[in-house]
Parts: C-alpha cells; sequence; structure tokens
C-alpha cells in the first residue's frame, strides 16, 4: 500500500476515534498531542486499523505503540 | 462518509420520528464498531432533545460488571434508543458487582435502578457444583430483586474456544465445557417466573463465531470479555431484552403477500403456478412462513397488508396445501390497491394498537420506502433478495422479544415435561418402526388434482431413482389425466411432526382387460423408507379389487438410475415374467402395515 493511502486511511480512523472530522495527523504526534488520546482510544484505535487494514497486532504491540509514526511503520510492516 | 449520514439529515431538519427511523435502518446494516461509537454521539445528541424524549420509554439502567464494561454505556444508549428506550446509565466500579449488590449502602441502591444488567462471562463460574454456582446467582438476583424491585438481566456463560480435553470435554460431566453448560441449564431453571431475563451469550457468542468474540489480547491487555468488534452485537441483544422487559417490543408483523409469503404474483401468475414448496425457491417461502407461525403461536398478531384484490389474495390460503399460514391465523387481512401507508393505519386502529407496536415486511423496496417515509414509528423489515435469506433477516432484527411468560408458554412449558417423563419412561432401544411411528407421518393421497399439475409434471420428469418405467410427460397430458375416466392415478403428500415434504409421489394404472395395469410409479427420494410405496401398494390393490380386476401388473424398465427399484415388485409379491414384467394375482394379495396416518381424499376414483 501507498505511504499517502495509509495515511489517508488512519487519518480517517483517529478523525473517528476522536470525533474530530478537521483533525489531521502527522508522524510525530503522540498521546499528548491530541486531546483525549487515553488507554481507551488507544484499544478503539488498534480495533479500527484490525478492521480497516485486515491486520492483527501482537498483545505487546498494543500497548507499545507511542506515537504516529510508529503506528504507520508497525501497520506497513504488517501489510507486506 | 457514514451508514449514519441519514441520521444527521433528519435531526437537522428537526425531523426525529425520520431521524430514529434512519437510526434503525443503519443499525440493522450492522455497522463496525468504530462506526456504532460515532453513532452512540449522534444518539446522545438526539436524546438531549425533549421532543425525542417524549416519545421514549425512559429506564435508569446500572451496569454491574466482572470485566471492563467503559465501551458499553455509549453502545447501549445507542440502541436502546433504536428499541425505543431513553437509558440513564449507572457504570458500577470494576469487578465490584457482588460489594455493590449484597451492600445496601452501595452507590448502585442510591441510583434506584429500574433495570440491571449483570454483565458477567464464562470465567466468573467458580469451581465446585453447577447447581451451587447457578443458587450463587439465583441469590444475587433475589436480593436485587427485593431491594429495588428492578428488573434483573444476566449473561448467560459464554463458553469458550479452548477445550483441553478435546471432544471428551462434552461427555465428562465435570469437564470446563460440561459445566459451563449445566450451569447455564440451571440458570434457565432458576430464572423462571422472572426471576431473571437471560442475555444469551453462549448463543450469540456461536452466532458471531466464537473465535471473534473471545479475543485473548483484549482481555490480557484491557479486561474486555467481549472483543469489541463484537461488542456491538452485544448491545443489540441487550436492548432486545430491555426493550421487552419495559414493554417496547413489537406486537404486530404486518406482511406483504406476493413474493413475500410465495413467490409469484396470484393476480397474475395465477394460484396453482405460485413458488410454494416443492422447488427449492419455494420450500424457502414455505420455511420463512414457518417462521411466521412460530411468532403467531408466542402471541405475536400478524396482519396481511397486500395490494391485490381482495378475493385473489384469500386464494392461495384457500387453494393451496403447501400454506403454513391460514387466514385464521391473520388478526387482520387489507388488500386493496391503497397505498401501503394507508393500510397500516387502518390495521393498526382495528387491532388498537400504535404505529410504533407494528413491523411491516415486504419484498419491494418501494413499498419500504413509503412507509418508512410516511409511519416512520413502523419497524421495517427489508427483505432480502433471495426468499432463503428471510427468516435470518427478520429475526436479526429481534423485534418480538419478550419479557414476560404467557399462560400459554407456561402450558407449554409443563407439556414439554411431561413428554421428557414419557420419553424417559419408554425403551430406549431404537428400532425402525416406533421411529417411523414417533415421525407422526399424515399422508394425503388420491387422484391427481387439477392444482397440481405443474408439480406432477416436473416430479414425473426429474425423478430417476424410485422410479419404475421412467416415462416421462407434459403438463398437457398429465391435465388430460385428471380428466381422463379410464385413467387411476394417484399423488400422495406427505408431512411429519418435522415437517412437511409436499407432493412427493405419484402413480397411474389403467385396467386392460382383466388386468389391473401400472404405467407409472414413482416417487422423491426424499421420502425413501417411510413406507410411502407402502401406501400406495396398498391403494393399488384396492383400486384394482374394485375395478374388478384379477390381477395387479407391474413393469420394471431399467435406466442407469433407477436400480433403486429392480426388486421392488418381487419384494411385495409379484412374480417375474419376461421383460421386466411382473404380475400380482389379486386373490393372493395381502396388504402391507403402514406408519403412515392415511387421512385421504377420496381413495379410488374409477379405473
Amino acid at each position: 500500500m501507498e505511504a499517502e493511502i495509509l495515511h489517508e486511511k488512519l487519518e480517517r480512523i483517529f478523525q473517528s476515534v476522536f470525533d474530530r472530522q478537521d483533525l489531521a495527523i502527522k508522524d510525530e504526534m503522540t498521546a499528548g498531542d491530541i486531546d483525549g488520546w487515553d488507554s481507551l482510544a488507544q484499544i478503539n484505535l488498534i480495533v479500527g486499523a484490525e478492521d480497516i487494514f485486515k491486520i492483527r497486532f501482537q498483545t505487546a504491540e498494543i500497548k507499545a505503540l507511542k506515537n504516529v509514526g510508529e503506528f504507520k511503520r508497525l501497520i506497513a510492516a504488517k501489510l507486506c | 462518509m457514514s451508514v449514519f449520514d441519514p441520521v444527521k439529515e433528519k435531526i437537522a431538519k428537526g425531523d426525529f420520528a425520520a431521524a430514529l427511523s434512519a437510526l434503525r435502518s443503519a443499525l440493522a446494516s450492522q455497522p463496525d464498531y468504530l462506526a456504532q461509537t460515532a453513532g452512540a454521539r449522534l444518539a446522545t445528541k438526539l436524546l438531549a432533545d425533549p421532543l425525542v424524549r417524549e416519545t421514549l420509554q425512559p429506564v435508569r439502567l446500572a451496569i454491574l460488571g466482572s470485566s471492563t464494561t467503559t465501551q458499553l454505556p455509549p453502545l447501549l444508549t445507542l440502541h436502546g434508543l433504536a428499541a425505543g428506550l431513553a437509558l440513564e446509565i449507572y457504570e458500577a466500579p470494576f469487578g465490584a458487582y457482588r460489594q455493590e449488590i449484597l451492600d445496601p449502602q452501595s452507590a448502585l441502591y442510591a441510583f434506584k435502578p429500574e433495570a440491571v444488567l449483570l454483565f458477567v462471562n464464562y470465567r466468573d463460574a467458580e469451581e465446585g457444583a453447577p447447581e451451587a454456582e447457578a443458587d450463587r446467582w439465583s441469590g444475587l438476583w433475589k436480593v436485587l430483586r427485593e431491594r429495588t424491585g428492578c428488573a434483573v438481566l444476566m449473561n448467560t456463560l459464554d463458553v469458550p474456544v479452548e477445550r483441553p480435553g478435546g471432544n471428551l470435554e462434552a461427555s465428562l460431566v465435570d469437564s470446563r465445557l460440561a459445566r459451563l453448560r449445566r450451569i447455564n441449564l440451571l440458570l434457565v431453571e432458576r430464572a423462571q417466573g422472572g426471576a431473571a431475563l437471560l442475555i444469551d451469550c453462549d448463543h450469540l457468542s456461536g452466532i458471531v463465531g466464537k473465535e471473534r468474540w473471545h479475543d485473548a489480547r483484549f482481555w490480557h491487555d484491557a479486561k474486555q470479555a467481549v472483543a469489541l468488534p463484537v461488542l456491538p452485537r452485544y448491545a443489540a441483544e441487550a436492548a432486545a431484552v430491555l426493550k421487552a422487559a419495559f414493554g417496547r417490543a413489537r406486537k404486530c408483523l404486518v406482511l406483504d403477500l406476493d413474493n413475500t409469503l410465495w413467490g409469484g404474483v396470484v393476480g397474475d401468475d395465477g394460484v396453482a403456478a405460485l413458488e410454494l414448496g416443492e422447488t427449492a425457491r419455494g420450500e424457502a417461502f414455505v420455511e420463512f412462513q414457518r417462521y411466521v407461525k412460530a411468532l403467531a403461536r408466542r402471541g405475536v398478531l400478524l396482519a396481511v397488508c397486500s395490494k391485490n384484490d381482495e378475493a385473489n389474495a384469500r386464494e392461495p390460503f384457500e387453494k393451496r396445501p403447501e400454506m403454513i399460514l391460514t387466514l385464521k391465523d391473520f388478526s387482520a387481512f387489507v388488500a386493496n390497491w391503497e397505498d401501503k401507508a394507508t393500510g397500516l393505519r387502518a390495521i393498526a386502529k382495528t387491532l388498537h394498537l400504535g404505529l410504533d407496536a407494528m413491523a411491516f415486511a415486504d419484498d419491494s423496496a418501494g413499498e419500504r420506502e413509503l412507509v418508512r417515509r410516511f409511519c416512520p414509528e413502523v419497524a421495517v423489515v427489508d427483505l432480502p433478495e433471495d426468499p432463503a435469506d428471510y427468516c435470518r433477516a427478520l429475526d436479526a432484527l429481534r423485534l418480538f422479544e419478550t419479557g414476560a411468560v404467557s399462560q400459554e408458554d407456561r402450558g407449554r412449558a409443563a407439556h414439554f415435561t411431561a413428554e421428557a417423563a414419557r420419553t424417559a419412561l419408554k425403551d430406549q432401544t431404537p428400532d425402525l418402526a416406533s421411529f417411523l411411528r414417533g415421525l407422526e407421518m399424515r399422508a394425503e393421497a388420491g387422484p391427481f388434482q387439477e392444482v397440481d399439475v405443474a408439480r406432477l409434471a416436473q416430479l414425473i420428469n426429474k425423478t430417476n431413482q424410485f422410479n419404475l418405467t421412467t416415462q416421462r410427460t407434459t403438463e398437457a397430458e398429465v391435465r388430460a389425466l385428471t380428466a381422463d375416466a379410464g385413467a387411476w392415478t394417484l399423488s400422495v403428500r406427505l408431512a411429519d411432526r418435522l415437517g412437511d415434504y409436499g407432493l412427493i409421489s405419484a402413480v397411474i394404472a389403467r385396467k386392460r382387460g382383466s388386468d389391473f395395469e401400472i404405467d407409472a410409479w414413482l416417487m422423491s427420494c426424499r421420502v425413501l423408507g417411510r413406507d410411502v410405496e407402502k401406501l400406495a401398494y396398498n391403494r393399488l390393490v384396492a383400486a384394482a379389487r374394485a375395478a374388478g380386476a384379477t390381477a395387479l401388473v407391474g413393469r420394471y424398465r431399467p435406466t442407469p438410475k433407477n436400480g433403486l427399484v429392480k426388486d421392488l415388485f418381487g419384494g411385495l409379491g409379484f412374480s417375474p415374467e419376461s421383460d421386466g414384467v411382473w404380475r400380482l394375482p389379486l386373490a393372493k394379495a395381502k396388504t402391507c402395515e403402514v406408519s403412515i396416518d392415511d387421512g385421504s381424499r377420496n381413495p379410488s376414483r374409477k379405473a
């Protein structure tokens, strides 16, 4: 999958989880940068990404994701 | 783009009844988890409006969980709203369900719940006897009811995927699998008389697939007992039970006729050509009628709303024996050329029901849209393209849940108990004769009838195995036989307590000289080993005697497919002659024992 498409799809997941249609994600964004990025939102992001990209995260990966860039790299790796 | 966009549009226009209707439609498509969390935000917005709340039943619901329940309140609010409930929710602290119930000073009791949901899972079943476990739960129910008078809802235990004992777990009473199943059954017993309303998570987890329902990662990470992608299905199920408990379940199902209860259009195609039983598609309509009949037995009112001449609309009920539903099953019957919104209002008035107690099922998308537009309170069932999917589509909406147990239900339960006792008394050794008797088979056998011509021609032309002469025929020839005084014909329908097999056998014979000759004899393989051939033989013997013949003569013409019946005549006492001809002098003919109740039409017509 092309990087831009992955970015757009992930952005829509973030917009949906945080209920902000105008939310633009950047690689360096962390939980501290987005209002409401708590452990519940984290799980929602994981569930959303698994559903959209048809991938499966490992247990240890659920909590390990610290920023948007890492999230994208992990998804891209799973899509190979 | 979201499935909830139409809801937003209707809210923006201030049309709340239409918004709720759009919300039900959106949820019927089972949107994914993230979409539903977005839908839940819309639900909260809708609920904030006093005009919306006016039309809803307010319910104070406490959620007591043994696992994480954080995601439940929004989803329950959403599905509750679609079910006509305005939920106010109290969520007890994580895992503290026992303390909350047992402590009279707990926040639970300060909340004054009208309903309590025990959100538990299989991990909550403690070691020890299933009976003790069931008592533990019913004890908690009792405390709750005594202290609050609330409705108690509890999950059945969602039997997990893994079985350390493999298949043996199904046969060992102390395996985890068997224990959980037993506890679930005991909960059913303890729940009688309204002690609790069970949300059948074990069934639901099977429907969505236990491998999806149980996701160990989310249990280890966040103590999510039900995987989030399927949690909306749980919320829908819980809302269905809640709406029944608070009287918001639908009470009446209004049905279209053409292509809903049968295939084809009675006014155009004629009653005999309607697809009903016999073909695969025809069977699907019969199966749907059977589901609807079961709803009626449970107390759901049925009504017809059809664009038809009334006489045409009634004709299939009067003339087609495959119909499961009878005119008596319907509390209202509207067949005319007015629009269906008008028809639905008339039915609601006749039955003294609000439109919000009605559901409407129609194969036509146009009619459904019209009803949604002009009667938004009515729950509209989107019947899918294929009639084989009708039952599931209707069932999935959980429209007719019932909370209370009726007098009749009680009567039925008593009947089942007595039945179980009788079975236990019986000799358990299986033998064929008692098995066949136990099927309670009923046959309807008699001369070919005009209404069956199409099916008879099809049966005669498609039956290859149980077919003695494999003689093909046209519909016109079959029709001619119905009027041919020289021909003796027999068509047999068979039903048993498990179902209706329809028209499954045909025999054509003719008296020539002093012989009664069997020109065609065939039977559908669906009813092999059911004594139908013996029943036909008995009829042949009786008819031959009545016609004054001295012998019954049959012919076996071998084909690559009909080896099954090469010994049929021999087995019935016929003697072989040349060229596959078999002869039975009637003086020697015996009657066969048959385990079918032969409720015949006019048994023999002149030969």
